[in-house]
Parts: C-alpha cells; sequence; structure tokens
C-alpha cells in the first residue's frame, strides 16, 4: 500500500469494489479499504457451524447488474448467477402453496390452475413488466434527475419515454406511486398469485404491500436484468461471498490494491477549502488522496467520518434524519438433509427456488403489522432458500444450509425467538424440518448493523419509501453521487438505485469522478 | 322547456357552482338533481324536533376565496364562522390544545415540550411558503401527459418552469410533503406524540390509508391554504348547518339564471353522433342540452349513465379500475347537555373548535389495522364538534348538537358479523364508547343518535362506496390521472360531456374548484364550437 492514491473506495461494500474497480480501469490509482477487515461487507457469507456457511445477503433483492458483470468481467472471476425454476413458492397458511415458474409461458399455464381470467391477463401483465423494466433499466444508467442538474441530462430519459410510448409513460406515472396491492389488484384476482408476487419486492423494509409506493418497487427491481415477473432473483452461486469475491478479483485485476489489515477507516480528512484531503485507517496511518467514494449508509459516511463539523446545519439535518428500518433478520440453519414439502419427492425442483413463507396477500401484511409495535410477527414472512443445492461447498459437512430472511424483527429481538419464529414459520412448508437442524445462526437487524454497519440493519441502507427515493435519495440535491465536499463521492444502496448487489451505484459513482477528473 | 345550452347533473356543492358560473357567464343551464332537496354531502337535517344536524359533511374547509368573491356568496346568506382551534384529550386526563391565538397554543404545548413549542409557528410558516408553490396545481386545469401537441407540451413546459422558480430548497421541501407520510414528516418537526397523531389524522381522513402510508403528508398543508389566501373565513362552519352552505350555492345559481329541477334523477345521458345531447330523467322525459357536465362520481357517470360500448374500452376499463374504497362514517347525536371531559372539565372554549380523538400514533395503527382485514376500528379516530355551540339555533335552548367524523369504518367488511346494516349499532357503540373514555357522562345524555355507516353514505348522497372525495386521494389518482390520464382536463371522450365534480382534479376537500374548473373548460368549448 501506497502513501497516497487518487482516489479511495471506502466503506468496504461491493459498491465500493465495483467503484474501485472502474476506475482502476480508466488508469486510476485506486484504493479500496475494506471495513471490518474485509472489503465486500455484506457479499458475505457467515459460519453456522464448521463446515457450514450461508450467505448475509438475502436472495431475493437483485443480484448483480447484467452490464456490470460484463464490464468487469465478472463470469472470468468466477461468479454465476443462478436463475432457478421455479423462481419461487408461496406457501399459505394452511400448506397450500402456489409455485411461479420462471418461464413467462409456464407461468401462465401455472396461473390457469388458479384462475382462468388471471391467466388470459397474464401475458399481458408479462409485457407490460417487460416495458416497465426496459424503461426503468434505462433510468439505471445515469444518475436521477435533479432540478439543477440542467436539461441535456433530461434528454435520455425523454426518448426513452417517447419509446415507451404516451399509453405507457401514463401507465407507468400511475403504477409507480401505487399500493403494490392494488397494481397487482388491477390485474389479477387469484390472492395466491398476488401474494407470490408481491412478497419478494418488500425484502428488508418496513412498509407492507398497502403502503402507496410499493408498486413502484416491485416494478423497479423488473430493471436489473430479466424483465419476467421476480426475474430479478438471481442469487449468485456459492452465496453473495461469491459476489464478494469475484468482485475483489476484478478490482485487484483492474489494478486496484486492496487493504484487509486496516480495519476500516476512523476519519475523512478535509479541509474547507479544497474538499477531501485524505483518509485516516483505524491503525493510524494516514492515506492521502482526492477523492473518496464511499458505499457506506450516508450517516455514517457524513456524519461518523466527514463529520458535523464540516457540513452545513441544513446538511446534517437533513442526513440525520434519514430514516433507515432495517427490518430483516438473517437466520442460517445447518440441516442433516435437505427439507421436503409436505408429501413432495426428494429431488423437488422447487427447493432450488425460494420458497415463501406467506401466501396469502393478508398473511403478508398482518406480519408487517407486527413491527410497528415493536414485536415479531406471530406468524412472520420468511423467504427461505437453500444455496448448499446450487454450492455443496456452503455444506462441506454434508446435508444442507437453508437461510432465511425474516421479515417485521425488531433491532435487538432475542435471537432464540427469532430462531423459534422462523422454525415455525418454515414447519408450515417442511413438516418436521425442526428434527433436521443441527446448528442455527441469527443475525438480528442489530447484529447486522454491528457487523456489518448497516444502519439499524437496514439492507438498503435507508428505507426505499417515496420521500427517500430517486432524486431525494439519500437526501434531496445530493443525489448524483457528489456531496457538498469536494472530492467526495457516495455510492451503495443509501444513494439511487437502493437495494441490492447489482453495483450501479458504484459504476454510476465511478462515472461521477471521472467526469470530475476529465473536467 | 327542454332545451338548454348547459345541463349540470347533481346538484352538490361541485354541481351548483359550476351551474352558477355557467349561468354568470350568459349560458341558459338546467341542474338536475336526484333527491328531493340539493346539496348532495353538505345537508343539513332534524333528528329530533328542534336539534338539527348537518349530517355528512361538517365543515366548510377550503372553499375558494375566489368563488366566493365570484358568485357573491356572503349576499346570498354565506357566513362562516372560523372555529377556535383544536382540543386533543388524552388518556391521563392531560389536554392537547391549539387556537387561533399563537401565545395560547404556545402556553399548552410548554407543558408537552418546549422544542414542539418552539416549532410549532416555523412549520406553520413552512407550510404557508409550501402552499404558495401548490396554489397553482389546484387552480390549473391538469396536462395531457405523453401528448406531443404543442398546447400540452407547453403546460408541461410551464409546470415544469413553476418548480423550477420555486428554487431548489423549496421544490425539495414540496417533492418531500407530497411523497412522505404524514407521520414520517411530522416526526422531524416535534417530538410529542400526541401533537403528531392529531395533526397527522388530518392527512388521512377520508382515506383508506394510515398515518405512516407514504403519500399522506401533503393534505397538512390543505390546513395552511385558507390563510395563504389571506382569508381564514375560507375555513369554518356555516350558521344553519352545511345544509345552508348548498342553499347559498343554490340562491347564487339561481340569481344569475341558472334553473334547479330535485327529483330529478338522472337515467342516462343522452348522445348521438359520438356527442352528448342531453339526458333521460327517470320516468322518461328527454332533456336536451349542448353541453352536459356531470357532477357525480366517474363510476357513477361513466359506467352507470352510459353504455360501455358509447366509450372506448381503455377508458371504460380505466374508470373500472378507479378505486374508491369509501373508509369512512359520521355518528349524529342530538344531547340533552354538553359532555363533560375529564382532561378540561365543564363547558369552556375548548368544546368551540374541533375535538380530535387522536392520543397517539399508535392508536391510530391499530385503528388502521382493524381496517384493513375489514372490521370497523374498535378505537377510532374521532373528529368532533358541537356545532350548536356556535349556531345555537341548531338546537333548543340549554340543548346541543354533536356531530362526529368517524375512522375507519371499511366499505367492505369481511363478512364476519354480517353486512353494515347488521353492524351499524355495533358501529355507533364503538365510537359513543370510545368517545366515553373522555367524556364519561356522553351516554346518559344522548337524546338520540344518528348513525351513518359508508353504505349509508352511498345510499343517501350517491357517494360510490361512501367515499366523501368521490375516489382515493392517492398519489396514482390525483392531477393529470384523476379520473384517468388523458381525461382530467375536464372533458371526456364523448364531446359536450364534462365533469365537474370531486373526481376530478383536484379531487374533494378542496371545495368548489373541480366545480369552477370543470365550468371555465365548458365555457372554453362553447366559446371554440
Amino acid at each position: 500500500m501506497r502513501d497516497s492514491y487518487d482516489v479511495c473506495a471506502i466503506g468496504g461494500g461491493p459498491d465500493a469494489l465495483v467503484a474501485a474497480a472502474y476506475l482502476a480501469d480508466a488508469g486510476r490509482p485506486v484504493l479500496v479499504v475494506g471495513e471490518h477487515g474485509h472489503p465486500g461487507g455484506v457479499a458475505a457469507n457467515v459460519q453456522i457451524a464448521p463446515g457450514f456457511q450461508f450467505p448475509v445477503f438475502p436472495e431475493t433483492l437483485p443480484s448483480l447488474d447484467p452490464a456490470v458483470a460484463a464490464d468487469l468481467d465478472l463470469g472470468r472471476h468466477g461468479l454465476e448467477l443462478v436463475a432457478s425454476d421455479p423462481v419461487l413458492t408461496a406457501v399459505g397458511s394452511e400448506g397450500d402453496s402456489f409455485t411461479l415458474p420462471r418461464d413467462p409461458e409456464r407461468a401462465r399455464l401455472a396461473v390457469a390452475g388458479l384462475s382462468a381470467r388471471d391467466a388470459a391477463r397474464f401475458p399481458e401483465f408479462v409485457a407490460e413488466l417487460a416495458a416497465f423494466g426496459g424503461f426503468l433499466r434505462k433510468l439505471l444508467e445515469q444518475p436521477p434527475l435533479q432540478l439543477d442538474a440542467g436539461l441535456p441530462d433530461a434528454i435520455p430519459a425523454a426518448f426513452a419515454a417517447l419509446g415507451l410510448g404516451a399509453k405507457r409513460v401514463n401507465a407507468l406515472l400511475r403504477a409507480l406511486p401505487m399500493p403494490l396491492t392494488d397494481y397487482l389488484n388491477d390485474w389479477f384476482e387469484s390472492d395466491s398469485l398476488k401474494a407470490a408476487l408481491a412478497g419478494a419486492a418488500l425484502t428488508g423494509i418496513r412498509l407492507g404491500h398497502r403502503a402507496p409506493g410499493t408498486a413502484g418497487l416491485f416494478l423497479h427491481f423488473h430493471a436489473f436484468g430479466s424483465p419476467e415477473p421476480l426475474g430479478w432473483i438471481r442469487p449468485a452461486r456459492g452465496g453473495s461471498s461469491a459476489v464478494g469475491r469475484a468482485l475483489r478479483e476484478a478490482a485487484r485485476a483492474a489494478g486496484a490494491h486492496l487493504d484487509a489489515e486496516s480495519g476500516g477507516v476512523r476519519r475523512i480528512a478535509t479541509d474547507r477549502r479544497t474538499g477531501v484531503t485524505g483518509v485516516e485507517l483505524l491503525d493510524g496511518r494516514v492515506i492521502a488522496c482526492d477523492m473518496v467514494i464511499s458505499d457506506a449508509a450516508p450517516g455514517t459516511t457524513l456524519l461518523g467520518w466527514t463529520g458535523a463539523g464540516n457540513l452545513s446545519p441544513d446538511f446534517v439535518h437533513e442526513v440525520g434524519n434519514i430514516r433507515y428500518r432495517g427490518t430483516a433478520a438473517r437466520v442460517g440453519l445447518a440441516l442433516s438433509e435437505p427439507p421436503r414439502f409436505a408429501g413432495g419427492p426428494e429431488d423437488d425442483p422447487r427447493l432450488g427456488g425460494i420458497v415463501q413463507i406467506g401466501g396469502r396477500m393478508d398473511d403478508i401484511e398482518r406480519a408487517s403489522d407486527a413491527f410497528k409495535y415493536g414485536r415479531i410477527a406471530e406468524a412472520p414472512l420468511v423467504f427461505a432458500s437453500l444455496p448448499s443445492i446450487h454450492d455443496s461447498e456452503l455444506a462441506q459437512g454434508g446435508g444442507a444450509v437453508l437461510a432465511a430472511t425474516v421479515q417485521s424483527v425488531p433491532q435487538d429481538a432475542d435471537e432464540g425467538a427469532v430462531l423459534e419464529a422462523t422454525l415455525g414459520a418454515l414447519e408450515r412448508a417442511f413438516p418436521g424440518i425442526r428434527d433436521l437442524v443441527t446448528a442455527s445462526r441469527v443475525l438480528t437487524p442489530g447484529t447486522l448493523e454491528r457487523g456489518f454497519g448497516l444502519i439499524e440493519g437496514s439492507f438498503h441502507q435507508g428505507e426505499p419509501a417515496m420521500d427517500q427515493f430517486y432524486s431525494l435519495r439519500p437526501v434531496p440535491g445530493f443525489a448524483r453521487h457528489r456531496t457538498p465536499v469536494a472530492g467526495l463521492y457516495l455510492a451503495g444502496p443509501g444513494t439511487y438505485p437502493y437495494g441490492g448487489l447489482h453495483g450501479v451505484s458504484g459504476r454510476n459513482a465511478a462515472r461521477a469522478v471521472n467526469e470530475d477528473l476529465a473536467s | 322547456m327542454n332545451r338548454y345550452d348547459d345541463i349540470v347533473i347533481g346538484g352538490g356543492h361541485n354541481g351548483l357552482i359550476a351551474a352558477a358560473y355557467l349561468a354568470r357567464a350568459g349560458r341558459n343551464v338546467l341542474l338536475v338533481e336526484k333527491n328531493e332537496r340539493v346539496g348532495g354531502a353538505t345537508y343539513s337535517e332534524e333528528i329530533l324536533p328542534g336539534f338539527t344536524v348537518t349530517v355528512f359533511s361538517y365543515v366548510v374547509s377550503l372553499l375558494r376565496p375566489q368563488i366566493i368573491d365570484d358568485l357573491d356568496l356572503a349576499r346570498h346568506g354565506l357566513q362562516l364562522q372560523a372555529l377556535d382551534g383544536t382540543f386533543t384529550p388524552l388518556p391521563d386526563g392531560r389536554a392537547l390544545t391549539r387556537w387561533h391565538d399563537p401565545a395560547k397554543t404556545r402556553e399548552s404545548l410548554l407543558q408537552f415540550s418546549r422544542r414542539d413549542a418552539d416549532n410549532y409557528p416555523l412549520f406553520g410558516l413552512r407550510m404557508h411558503q409550501l402552499g404558495q408553490g401548490i396554489r397553482k396545481l389546484l387552480t390549473m386545469t391538469p396536462p395531457r401527459v405523453g401528448s406531443v401537441r404543442p398546447r400540452e407540451l407547453r403546460g408541461l413546459v410551464e409546470l415544469a418552469s413553476h418548480f423550477a422558480g420555486l428554487g431548489d430548497r423549496r421544490f425539495h421541501e414540496l417533492a418531500r410533503l407530497m411523497t412522505a407520510s404524514a407521520g414520517d414528516y411530522l416526526d422531524r418537526w416535534f417530538e410529542t406524540d400526541a401533537l403528531r397523531a392529531t395533526m397527522a389524522a388530518s392527512g388521512i381522513v377520508g382515506t383508506f390509508l394510515s398515518i405512516s402510508s407514504p403519500g399522506t403528508a401533503y393534505v397538512l398543508l390543505h390546513h395552511y391554504m385558507g390563510e395563504i389566501d389571506g382569508a381564514s373565513r375560507s375555513w369554518g362552519f356555516q350558521r344553519g348547518g352545511m345544509g345552508a352552505v348548498a342553499e347559498t350555492l343554490a340562491s347564487a345559481a339561481r340569481s344569475f339564471g341558472a334553473e334547479i329541477r330535485t327529483n330529478a334523477g338522472v337515467e342516462r345521458i343522452l348522445t348521438s353522433g359520438g356527442r352528448a345531447a342531453g339526458v333521460v330523467l327517470e320516468g322518461g322525459e328527454e332533456v336536451f342540452a349542448g353541453q352536459v357536465a356531470s357532477s357525480v362520481d366517474p363510476r357513477r357517470t361513466f359506467l352507470g349513465m352510459l353504455d360501455a360500448d358509447e366509450l372506448p374500452g381503455e377508458f371504460v376499463e380505466a374508470i373500472r379500475r378507479y378505486r374508491f374504497q369509501g373508509s369512512s362514517g359520521k355518528v349524529n347525536l342530538a344531547l340533552d347537555a354538553l359532555p363533560d371531559f375529564t382532561a378540561i372539565p365543564g363547558p369552556g372554549p375548548h368544546l368551540r373548535g374541533a375535538i380530535s380523538i387522536s392520543p397517539d400514533s399508535l392508536t391510530l395503527e391499530r385503528a388502521y389495522d382493524d381496517a384493513k382485514y375489514g372490521r370497523f376500528s374498535r378505537r377510532p379516530f374521532l373528529d368532533v364538534m358541537i356545532p350548536s355551540l356556535i349556531d345555537p339555533g341548531m338546537a333548543p335552548p340549554g340543548k346541543h348538537v354533536m356531530s362526529i367524523f368517524v375512522q375507519y369504518a371499511p366499505y367492505h367488511l369481511n363478512g364476519e358479523g354480517g353486512d353494515w346494516d347488521a353492524q351499524r349499532d355495533a358501529f355507533g357503540d364503538a365510537v359513543i364508547g370510545t368517545l366515553a373514555e373522555y367524556a364519561p357522562n356522553l351516554p346518559d345524555i344522548i337524546l338520540e343518535r344518528q348513525v351513518l355507516t359508508p353504505l349509508d353514505i352511498e345510499r343517501r348522497t350517491g357517494l360510490t362506496e361512501g367515499n366523501i372525495f368521490q375516489g382515493e386521494l392517492g398519489l396514482d389518482q390525483l392531477f393529470f390521472l384523476r379520473p384517468a390520464a388523458g381525461w382530467a382536463q375536464f372533458h371526456t371522450p364523448i364531446r359536450g360531456l364534462f365533469q365537474c365534480g370531486s373526481g376530478v382534479h383536484p379531487g374533494g376537500g378542496v371545495m368548489g374548484a373541480p366545480g369552477k374548473l370543470g365550468a371555465e373548460a365548458m365555457l372554453r368549448a362553447a366559446g371554440a364550437t
């Protein structure tokens, strides 16, 4: 490690690595500082018991964006995304279930088993998702439009809108602020189908599907790569650590230096006139640099590392008022053998996809109510997957690993209570699963905050409600990665386009840095 | 005579205002009303001899001052009396009060939080500033998004430059206000939960949303709009109840020459060659006109008074998707005496304004959770008024009438416990029981009670699903999307047929604006032909 770099990429999450890889590839000397000793942050697996590991990051959030993966040649660095088929099985309270195939035509046939009317509408629904997803994907190509951005910046979006056509533009403008439940009600009558479609878009957030704006989150996720229903669900083979590993290798291959010893950032050194001057690390070293990209939560970067004293009171007030509201726990189970659905076969293809415990719209909504009152839901919404099916390395001792995202868990809920609630939910899909559990690990939102720097345990580093989205994210006026401090840039899920391991904000922040370096 | 220049369907306040503006411009206008009197939801009746209640709507929120002036409503008897503040009794016996007099408000808030007492006037100031940014929207015809016609593009550019003119800070604050939940928005300003809950409750009136639902914050602005116009007169209570407001509007319309026919329900709208030609009244009478405007809600207008094959399929589908989801009820009481609140015993100025049962945020959340699963709230949010204290003529001497607006009362029940007719009494009991927690003498002083479920509101006023705003006020159903994209400019797919009720921009709660804007669109169209 040298004493100075052009750019320090800090925060240590996937977006810092993505930004570093892009900038190093453009010939910039870049240092990546890993928090908690390892660059990659939440793109990691943790141990359940010796030989058993489970991914930290929820499988139901978007995976690496195909464009970013191609730019960084991540396939060559070992990244492989698993597009399981079926994509998801939603299990209801009476053990009833609905399985959504990934292929739209087979999905239509499955829907026909629920409702002929819904099946007839399904192809049009798929077409709308593809159209909306395609348009929203074009928005990902640049930072959000902003009042002060100037007209030329709006031109690509305007052209994309023209391409979409007036009818679809109006339909999209209507759909984005809708409650997801109302958007789905417009299309379908089958509650099981609606529940299967609605759950995953709510991963890690407090909002239920009755909250205005949740339709926008659902549509937004369809911008990431594959626009078929729930097509964004494509977790990496080997779990989220496989994403971290591939990104580290890509960054290294591009020439970035990765620091894994310092333990992380103590503060960002700034000068009132010139802005960023360097980064002070936890081990006491000071690295000189003119530019810093951070993918940590905006509050950490700005109030923790930069310091309120270096910012205007108004800006500090804005950043201090960002709502985080992490609500999801992660639970890893080591199992003596893969679980089985009641009456299901041994090599059940459904086990390769997501198993959502919560098969009715009201089940999902009720589960989200509990969080308001500060308790774990009696019947929580759970997204389970079996990553060891796709990579046996995760269960080296044999058997299987089940990874679950449990919604509506208070910050420092009792781990035993979370585990119990999770097992209770899983029993509905997999009767007798309790007897298969040989070891378990619970990461509450509080644990995720302490271990991975996620404020309040929010995987999104900021609640993705309408008033904290697009050009209002992370705070109004600073949605385009730049901050009031010259040379300090924000990336990560706290900025648009929020949650997931897609790397888009890292790429866009790197572009902003390159633009500023060029001018 | 059976031929007019314009026919207005529906004699609610918007219909009356539209008719008045048309007649004022010299048009030959007929207004037809299904019921035996005009008023729609602005309607008073006696529930006991000598006890007059204002049955549905209970307060004049935002009658636009320009309408009051244009139609010379003061001369026709409009006499609005400002409500003095809000009283929120709390379970612990304390009282949170807010008054017109800032010093008195401050004194009350200081019992709870110095920070909140300091912030309260600043909040009002901020709302004033933001209200100026939004006023333009309320008085304009929404643009047609996606159209590349020069006129429509000009509208969009005007809108964009209006926002750009606000400056970054105000624009951002406005964007936040339009998208945030009332609860979250107020969280940034105040720490006293009872204050937050009471203020946030105004953001959910008439909607099927909770105070933590995104998009509810912007209604907070409405409460500051009247004063922006330099006229606190636009917020208040009408002498004689809301029925008297309708009478002044009808009187104004007649004075300009409009003809008003009651007991004249419309069976269908006549069309000829794709153009509105008049209406067929119940009983078969045909009345003809060059232009027809409907102030009844979009579902009843387009799906009830026209055949589906007279309209484009996409439009019919959009109207079918238009959401109502009525969420509120009303209880009117005749009282033998005044209620005695534990928080502030005896009579006093606290009873002369609004009394808000909104003790804390979680109570309001629980009330909403009940409704989500198809039950009326067991402990609802209540917005209470005692009109007889403001207008003693509404009850015999020493006696009183009370108006209680109740939320939530979902139109669609889950079926447990029967339909609304079966649950009306239980609903009334829950309302009285909730209020009696704060005013224990209430059950003993009730002489008569009138319980109105959303089903009753639908039956008696014609408002679909009992939605008091003629359609949910969600961001997806406002401005250029109300009631459907491409048809938010007051005209409809049928030439010569217009909309002028709360089902078009700017929606309910902004009294009279759709009626005025609808009439103006008709006058423009008439001038053009």
